[in-house]
């Protein structure tokens, strides 16, 4: 059966971070970040375990986050749950590719990295 | 026909929060927001948005469950709704938009552009509208 093509999620939605209208609500949202990221990865090792919970939980935070990121500003963080979104709901639970893992581990590793180095910028000006 | 009053359906509270400025500061329209499909049912029992923003992905009641709810509804049948999502196929949009949707706006929106977006999408169905009854 062929594969359905996607639409790609706009890549040319650029937020301006420091408009007035959005500032507030975008620092909430960064201020949330950290945490929320370093709750998926916690996540992780439970549904590598087979923890079928565990791997919803981690879908629903990612298609969230997918939505959410680059309207807030984080346009790399969106484009990372979106991938590991997709890779995700191919995978069956009980049949954990472990390289699916560590695709995934890498993609939240370079989101959180992404994340907290715009944070140190904007905390240091 | 110009777009006044605006209900979103959302569960994401970060959406309803970006949306609402979006909307109400940008396209200058009166919003109203719902964190599910049964808040939104609720709410339009007295009420007449001219356009229901609706989230395709939320727990219990979905988008199109709801939207299939609102279809019937004596007030709102014909309210013009657009899907919102944040994972889009081609043949899904097709699928919304056969359900009886205006249209959809893929997730991420741009918050300066989301009303001309939603301005588009409803001028465009008023003339097809126009249309189809000269």
């Amino acid at each position: 059966m062929a594969k359905k093509k996607r639409i790609p999620v706009k890549p040319d939605v650029i937020v301006d971070q420091d408009d007035p209208l959005l500032k507030e609500v975008i620092e909430e949202y960064s201020q949330e970040l950290p945490s929320r990221l370093n709750s998926m990865a916690d996540l992780i090792p439970r549904a590598v375990s087979g923890c079928k919970a565990a791997l919803e939980k981690i879908i629903a935070e990612a298609h969230k986050m997918r939505g959410t990121a680059t309207s807030f500003g984080f346009p790399d963080l969106g484009a990372a749950m979106a991938d590991i979104e997709d890779l995700l709901t191919a995978t069956d639970c009980s049949a954990v590719d472990p390289r699916v893992w560590m695709r995934v581990d890498r993609l939240l590793w370079r989101a959180r990295s992404s994340v907290f180095d715009r944070m140190e910028k904007t905390d240091a000006n | 026909m110009p777009i006044e009053t605006v209900l979103l359906v959302d569960d994401d509270a970060a959406i309803r929060c970006i949306a609402e400025i979006s909307l109400a500061e940008v396209g200058k329209w009166r919003v109203s927001l719902a964190d599910s499909g049964k808040m939104a049912l609720r709410f339009l029992e007295t009420e007449k948005p001219d356009v229901i923003l609706l989230d395709v992905m939320m727990p219990g009641m979905d988008g199109p469950t709801t939207f299939e709810s609102i279809k019937t509804s004596a007030k709102n049948s014909k309210t013009p709704v657009i899907f919102m999502t944040a994972k889009i196929q081609k043949h899904e949009v097709e699928y919304y938009c056969k359900l009886g949707a205006v249209g959809v706006i893929a997730k991420p929106f741009d918050p300066m552009t989301l009303p001309s977006q939603i301005k588009k999408l409803v001028e465009n169905s008023d003339y097809l509208t126009k249309q189809i009854s000269t």
